[in-house]
């Protein structure tokens, strides 16, 4: 095997220093002759017989150079190199042609490349640094389908406890929260960064050994943070950082360790400390209580399956442990149910992740398609002009099967230009969702390289894409039968025109296909959350204010209670208000509604409203219509009759038929059930998550009513009167009341939801862009293969003009002849589409019915470009003189 | 040399100029093309001449097999010339071909004698 291997290396090495070898060969003959005449003078010949006996001797130098090649090199290799010089040369004489076809597989091959390249950093990669992430799962609680939601601190304990088929399980929060930090002596105001709870054996079973420091103290109980290098290099510079103390929203921590510069995150969202689960009610990023309720729902759980044990070994274990665990402790909910699932970086959103990208993978593998078709209708073009030159090559003796090769690589050549500039354009697209991704208010942790897998996808893609589009030029080009194509280059049988009537319309087809999804789906995309968000962003403005960070635990009430009171006092607000969630952001806040008297076993129902806790006034702040009833007044107290406010939607749902006013809903919280008296109905925001269901409706709970203890972060909206920025003010007031608070955000509610509808902008524009360079694409396409089919019948003009056709008819004939063509492929392309709608909108809700005017008028575009086509070179072949046209071929 | 000697350079079978050219370095150690081509005529019977230009790409696919190596040194009167070593795999080739070699010719002799008979 070796020596095999070892012959091609040196045959392939020979190859390249074809020049060399020749001349030692050259150098080695020379000392074979002078010793051959040598030998013969010494016998006694003259010196010039000696030469002329020593030539013959020999033989024929070329000759032998020529076999000597032949010998040491692969004649296919050579053949190739020929094959690619010679289309190289081809290339570079019809510049044109070569500019469209990479431009076209740019934009087709870049595309799929781009989205394949975020589809690898979502949901193949193994995050680096990460050992054997294979055998690593993610544990959840499973409700309903395959949702992964997140479960509480006595399920973990007992996981852990009782597994056989998995080693060390741990326990995250979901994500990473932000978190004020103070290095006594180093900051002099409190920074914000991110900081992710764990239990202490995170690490040791992802297999990430800190680079510096220890990391976790075995007990869990020892306030010793983990932080990532970045974090190192940022507050201690080349200093050591180990054995530092670090103030985590005004509580004490020590640095144990320091992580390897290349592990950044294990999820989506980038943190830069970890710390112990046990230590997080100090700096109170966890409520104490939490920790004891088998209910909560606030970790994940992830662990490394045992050698030689299958996922489905530790599904099996999880479900019969789920079961034993209801009967031991019935927590009186929905029955529990563990679920192992391969370790990602989405976790629970793989699945949503994996359809959005397939969805964009489709669209932009129909964009390739329709690249593909272009090039195909190119080369076909082309193979047609060249019948003449093939016909000659296999007159004189060209094999057939040779010629293909030409043929295929001269195709292959302009897919490699393709792919290399399809990266290149993949490259400039991921540079721009980098830029995009930075703008997010969290840092996100997702690597989107140019690893093997996406240049192994490009090179793959470009092959198939080069063999499909260019195999069949390559045949039809190769079957020229020599005597009949050296006669007469003109026409081609009725096979030929068949081919380029359905390349035409199956072209025109796949177009309109593409153009009617691109633009459903970026109406679906824009419809989401920028016509009416059933809100008035303008003119507001965000102030959002974490106390917990400020190690400000308790009397949170008063603070709010005064902070809102001074913000109104500001010149220039009209109205200010708080409030838990906002529209169209990030967060959502789930609550345990259901109206009083449901029966237990349809608590948990699938209708789950949103819920925010606000200030009276929030509703004329946001610009939100009150339907029905009333808003919160300062009356509604502690003490006071609980009460609520509920979106349409919720209303209807709850209540079908009735009036929602004066029911009542039940309200499970940490303190036990509540009954809350419904006093208005407030008209139904958007939210912006685009695969939940469009219009999110919301339950409202008052602020001063509240017993949910959600309220460490609450946002100031506020109302400005004039144009003038209410921010500056704010923040002062804020610091005014306490100085060790830092502001999360600060903006205003238009940026903020334009954030929140950044994924979907994105790649709204994206597909309108590509829905129009397709359109762009597929026009030209079609108006060359047209074009070039009419004026290959120039002849067939001239005979019918000697005939007498009148050049009216001529032109009305290839008029109807090219409309016929592309309303048939416009029909088919609607049918498409439209059956592709269907699938999309089974993805996404709430997509709008079809633009009728955008769509017929696409396919009435594609009609008039492929009459367009037809009419100029038939109007210069009717224009011929009739005897010149016949002449002419 | 005249044209009706170059009428009786023996052709070669296909690969028994390779087998030929392993016993000349096997026997006589390192030599160059020359050489070989001069031990040739010396061993071979009276009108047996070899195209010399054929020894080249011989050499070189056995090269390329690893049966032999070349490296330039001077001869004894002060040329420079490619001298070919046979291999440790190439001495291992020899023995195998050797005896293809006797089977296959054996055969055919037999089979030549009985079918003139």
């Amino acid at each position: 095997m070796t020596a095999i291997l070892l012959r091609v290396l040196r045959r392939a090495t020979n190859l390249f220093r074809a020049s060399r070898a020749d001349a030692e060969l050259e150098r080695e003959l020379a000392s074979h002759r002078g010793m051959m005449e040598d030998d013969l003078r010494r016998r006694g010949s003259s010196v010039a017989d000696a030469r002329r006996a020593a030539r013959l001797q020999l033989g024929d130098p070329a000759a032998i150079r020529d076999r000597h090649r032949d010998a040491r090199s692969f004649a296919w290799i050579d053949d190739a190199r020929r094959d690619a010089g010679y289309a190289l040369r081809l290339l570079r004489r019809t510049p044109a042609l070569t500019a469209t076809v990479a431009v076209s597989l740019a934009i087709g091959i870049g595309g799929n490349v781009a989205v394949f390249t975020v589809a690898n950093g979502l949901l193949f990669r193994a995050p680096v640094g990460v050992a054997n992430a294979e055998r690593l799962v993610d544990i959840a609680a499973g409700r309903g389908g395959a949702a992964v939601n997140p479960t509480s601190y006595p399920i973990y304990r007992d996981v852990a406890r009782h597994t056989t088929t998995m080693t060390g399980v741990y326990a995250r929060t979901m994500f990473p929260h932000a978190m004020s930090l103070t290095i006594p002596g180093r900051t002099s105001t409190p920074a914000r960064i991110f900081g992710q709870t764990v239990t202490t054996n995170y690490f040791s079973t992802l297999g990430v050994a800190p680079a510096e420091g220890s990391g976790f103290d075995l007990d869990e109980r020892t306030a010793s943070i983990v932080v990532s290098d970045r974090f190192r290099r940022a507050w201690f510079g080349s200093s050591p950082a180990v054995g530092r103390i670090v103030h985590l929203n005004g509580a004490p921590f020590t640095i144990g360790g320091v992580l390897p510069t290349r592990f950044r995150s294990a999820s989506l969202v980038e943190a830069d400390v970890w710390v112990p689960l046990l230590t997080a009610p100090s700096a109170h990023l966890v409520d104490r209580r939490r920790l004891e309720e088998r209910r909560g729902a606030w970790l994940l759980l992830g662990a490394r399956l045992k050698p030689g044990v299958p996922l489905a070994a530790a599904n099996a274990e999880l479900i019969l442990l789920s079961r034993d665990l209801d009967r031991e402790s019935p927590s009186g909910a929905a029955p529990l149910r563990l679920v192992a699932a391969p370790a990602s970086i989405v976790p629970g959103n793989r699945s949503i992740a994996a359809v959005l990208l397939g969805i964009l993978m489709a669209l932009m593998s129909l964009v390739l398609l329709v690249a593909c078709t272009n090039v195909t209708g190119v080369l076909l073009a082309r193979a047609e002009a060249r019948r003449h030159e093939m016909a000659v090559r296999l007159s004189i003796g060209a094999g057939r099967a040779r010629l293909i090769r030409q043929l295929l690589v001269e195709t292959l050549l302009l897919f490699t230009l393709g792919s290399v500039a399809g990266i290149a354009v993949a490259r400039i697209v991921m540079r721009a969702l980098a830029a995009a991704l930075a703008a997010l208010p969290v840092p996100i942790a997702v690597d989107l390289p140019l690893d093997w897998r996406v240049v192994v996808f490009a090179a793959g893609l470009s092959a198939i894409a080069a063999i499909g589009s260019g195999l069949v030029p390559a045949l039809r080009a190769s079957r020229a039968a020599p005597a009949l194509a050296l006669k007469s280059e003109s026409g081609g049988g009725s096979g030929r025109a068949r081919m380029r009537s359905v390349f035409v319309a199956g072209q025109a087809a796949v177009s309109v296909a593409l153009v009617f999804i691109a633009v459903t789906f970026t109406r679906a995309l824009v419809f989401a959350g920028a016509t009416d968000p059933g809100y008035d962003p303008r003119g507001v403005e965000i102030v959002s204010v974490d106390l917990s960070m400020g190690g400000d635990g308790g009397a949170r009430l008063p603070f709010w209670r005064t902070l809102i009171e001074r913000v109104r006092q500001l010149p220039g607000v009209e109205s200010a208000t708080l409030a838990r969630a906002l529209p169209g952001g990030f967060e959502t806040m789930g609550v345990g509604v259901a109206p009083a008297g449901t029966p237990v076993a349809n608590a948990l129902d699938s209708f789950e409203p949103d819920g925010n806790i606000v200030t009276p006034g929030y509703f004329a702040a946001m610009g939100i219509p009150l339907l029905a009833g009333r808003d919160f007044t300062a009356s509604d107290v502690l003490g006071s009759t609980p009460v609520a406010i509920v979106g349409d939607a919720a209303a209807r749902h709850y209540w079908p038929g009735r009036s929602a006013l004066g029911q009542y809903l039940e309200h499970t919280t940490p303190q036990g059930k509540q009954m809350l008296l419904v006093v208005g109905v407030a008209r139904d925001v958007r939210s912006s998550t685009l695969i939940d269901g469009v219009a999110q409706s919301v339950v409202y709970f008052p602020l001063e009513q509240d017993r949910s203890g959600l309220t460490s972060t609450m946002t100031i909206v506020a109302r400005a009167s004039g144009s003038r920025s209410l921010a500056a003010g704010i923040r002062t007031t804020v610091s005014a009341m306490n100085p060790n608070l830092p502001i999360v955000t600060t903006e205003t509610l238009h940026d903020a939801i334009a954030l929140g509808l950044l994924p979907q902008r994105v790649v709204a524009s994206i597909t309108a862009s590509l829905g129009l360079a397709c359109a762009v694409l597929a026009a030209l396409g079609i108006y060359g293969v047209s074009s070039f089919a009419v004026s290959r019948r120039t002849r067939e003009f001239g005979i019918r003009m000697a005939l007498g056709a009148s050049r009216g008819s001529i032109l009305t004939m290839v008029l109807r002849q090219g409309a016929l063509l592309a309303v048939v492929g416009a029909g088919v392309g609607l049918a498409m589409g439209s059956g592709a709608t269907r699938v999309l909108t089974s993805f996404l809700f709430g997509v709008p019915p079809f633009d009728p005017l955008v769509v017929t008028g696409t396919a009435l575009g594609f009609v008039l470009i492929g009459m367009a086509a037809c009419y100029g070179p038939a109007r210069r072949a009717v224009t011929v003189d009739p005897l010149a046209a016949l002449r002419r071929e | 040399m005249t044209s009706k000697d170059s009428g009786k350079r023996v052709e070669l079978l296909q690969g028994t100029l390779d087998l030929i050219v392993l016993r000349v370095l096997a026997t006589m150690g390192p030599q160059h093309a020359y050489g070989i081509a001069s031990r040739l005529e010396q061993v071979a019977d009276d009108p047996f001449t070899l195209n010399q230009g054929t020894l080249y790409p011989a050499l070189v696919r056995l090269e390329q097999k690893g049966f032999i190596k070349g490296a330039w040194k001077t001869t004894e009167n002060n040329r420079e010339a490619r001298f070919y070593t046979i291999t440790k795999a190439g001495t291992a080739a020899l023995g195998e071909e050797t005896e293809r070699w006797r089977r296959f010719s054996g055969m055919v002799n037999k089979l030549l004698l009985s079918e003139s008979e």
